[in-house]
């Protein structure tokens, strides 16, 4: 056991260390952008994945990242806020509603949640569609200027203009965000959370109150989801309403799907591969979503467990293989 | 005046309501023998719709032929779906909601090569209007009310009457307990789907004329029978007829008085029916 906690510490020493050396392996802009979107899209997804522990598969994921990002994106742009203002109060914003949303629609389960929330996203999407002043309608909000900049005392001012300066305060927030998730899936709450899973009622029966956990993991999961929005407007410098909607939810459910649901680094694993094949993709753009479509049929049908239950069977074969060497 | 300006959204909105009645029907039967919640089935009503402007247009084909034609095409690629996608996935819901999704961008973008981006429109199969009671309803939009009406009839008389519906019936209620009365679910999975299929490509086919028909054209359809089918209960079909009917007329009544906003109702209407009644207005105890 030992063994393996220290493999799995010096495997995400060298995750860490990799992402903090990016900027200086990948010098062209283009790909550090593209690196730098699937960062947000790694907090997105397993925040949504934290979600589905508890059995609960939110589509309405994105709604949250879209309320996020449109409040942060409003107070700085109409009202004056310094960013690292706004950012705490959309979060804040984001949790409220989440905590409103989850306490009423949480009790409903399976299938009917998943359309529940496929509303919830249709009417968030609707009602910013709508709300001219300050969230700009139907058009949005457009040509955001990059984050405020930080004046440390007797230090040069951190500006937050260049690609390799976003990367890294993307990776900040992205490793804050994505640890905290860990942090929750690993502790004795994440295992009431898989408990619920499992059986909602036993759970309730040896006396969980699973309502507060399930609101617990709808919270946090929502209110990374809107850090995840308020750093897709730090990278694209604009929010429409259209930019996260029910499609993009899908795309998490996918990501997460094709990566392994089972364990906390599967849905990591799943965004890395499948937003690596979407840029392979790229020069055959109009035929992209037939060839990701036609992966995603075989890997669900043929590949049960992901990506990462494939990996697993390969380790544990090899395990196998090994200690009878030593046998 | 009032009253006509009070009648006139209504017959409207039940003219459209039928059709909507007829793609959700198509949902809750593929839902209810499959377990599948088949999220590319706004992409079969889009297809439905194309299968008719190609044969009117291309082939020269009546209308009124046409019609019956891409609903047995439809229905046949309903159980080819099946066959491929669905049933390796049997019994996993999560794993059939992704393959749906994925059978969304398939189709939408094989149907975006295939047909171009411009939206087609065909010309009208009945251009003129009917007016009673100073009410006055476009011929094709009465035609695509009757027809759908017809075809709801149809289903509830396979549904009802027939060996095959009653079987279809036993499955939905408990899947084991009617394999073991020696119901094939292998062969009633893909007649379920070719029923369900058959019913959106109809609900497309009929609008064909009155729409203009693009690759997209199924998302906003999808949102809209998935609201109505948990608003009149997974898996009814008398919750899929009254569910079709509430959100055609509130919609409406909705954009003659509100407009934009209005598009936010079937799904207002089915979160706050969900809270007082879980499964739905007419669905069984879970």
């Amino acid at each position: 056991m030992s063994r393996k906690t220290a493999w799995a510490a010096i495997l995400d020493a060298a995750i860490v260390a990799v992402l903090l050396c990016m900027p200086l392996i990948v010098r062209n802009y283009y790909w550090l952008g593209a690196i730098t979107f699937m960062l947000v899209n790694v907090l997105l997804t397993t925040s949504f994945w934290l979600v589905m522990t508890t059995g609960q598969v939110n589509l309405g994921h994105g709604a949250f990242a879209a309320i996020g990002a449109y409040i942060s994106a409003a107070l700085v742009a109409v009202y004056g806020f310094s960013s690292w203002l706004s950012l705490p109060i959309a979060l804040a914003v984001a949790g409220v509603v989440a905590l409103v949303i989850g306490v009423i629609t949480l009790r409903i389960t399976g299938i009917y949640f998943i359309i529940t929330t496929i509303a919830l996203a249709e009417v968030v999407r609707i009602v910013f569609g709508m709300w001219e002043h300050p969230f700009g309608g139907l058009v949005g909000l457009l040509n955001l200027r990059p984050p405020t900049p930080i004046a440390l005392p007797r230090l040069p001012e951190i500006r937050f203009v260049s690609k390799p300066a976003l990367y890294y305060l993307v990776l900040v927030f992205v490793l804050l965000g994505v640890g905290i998730v860990r942090r929750l899936h690993r502790s004795s709450i994440g295992l009431v959370f898989r408990g619920i899973k499992e059986s909602d009622s036993l759970a309730e029966h040896v006396g969980v109150n699973t309502m507060g956990y399930k609101v617990l993991a709808f919270v946090v999961g929502s209110m990374c989801a809107a850090l995840g929005g308020v750093l897709y407007t730090y990278m694209t410098g604009n929010i429409q309403p259209t930019s996260f909607t029910m499609v993009q939810a899908n795309y998490y459910i996918v990501w997460a799907a094709v990566g392994g649901l089972a364990t906390f680094g599967g849905p990591i694993l799943g965004v890395a591969a499948l937003n690596v094949l979407s840029e392979l993709l790229r020069p055959v753009r109009e035929y992209e979503p037939i060839i990701y479509a036609l992966l995603l049929l075989v890997a669900m049908l043929l590949f049960k467990g992901g990506l990462m239950g494939a990996i697993r069977r390969i380790w544990d074969s090899a395990g196998k293989i090994g200690s009878k060497e030593e046998a | 005046m009032i009253g006509e300006a009070l009648l006139q959204p209504l017959i409207a909105g039940l003219l459209t309501g039928m059709t909507y009645v007829l793609v959700a029907l198509g949902l809750t039967v593929i839902f209810s023998i499959m377990n599948v919640l088949n999220f590319a089935h706004g992409e079969i009503y889009m297809f439905g719709a194309f299968c008719v402007y190609f044969l009117c247009t291309l082939l020269h084909l009546n209308y009124v032929l046409a019609l019956p034609a891409a609903i047995v095409l439809v229905g046949v690629f309903g159980i080819a779906m099946e066959r491929i996608c669905f049933r390796p996935a049997q019994g996993d819901m999560l794993t059939s909601v992704i393959v749906s999704i994925a059978l969304i961008w398939l189709f939408q973008t094989a149907a975006q090569l295939i047909f171009g981006g411009e939206p087609r429109a065909m010309r009208e199969f009945l251009p003129s209007t009917v007016s009673f009671l100073h009410i006055r309803i476009s011929q094709s939009r009465l035609a695509a009310g009757l027809i759908s009406l017809l075809l709801l009839v149809a289903v509830n008389f396979f549904v009802y009457r027939t060996k095959q519906g009653k079987a279809m019936q036993a499955v939905a209620q408990d899947r084991d307990a009617a394999a073991l009365q020696g119901i094939d679910l292998d062969r009633l999975g893909p007649l379920g789907f070719a029923i369900g299929c058959a019913l959106a490509g109809a609900a497309g086919g009929i609008m064909a004329p009155i729409l203009y028909i693009d690759a997209t054209m199924g998302a906003s359809v999808l949102g809209k029978s998935l609201a109505i089918i948990v608003l009149g209960g997974v898996g009814s079909i008398p919750g899929a007829a009254v569910g079709g009917l509430i959100v055609g007329v509130v919609e409406s009544y909705g954009q003659r008085f509100l407009g934009y906003p209005s598009s936010t109702f079937p799904f207002l209407i089915m979160i706050i029916i969900l809270l007082f009644k879980r499964t739905g207005l007419m669905g069984r105890k879970a």
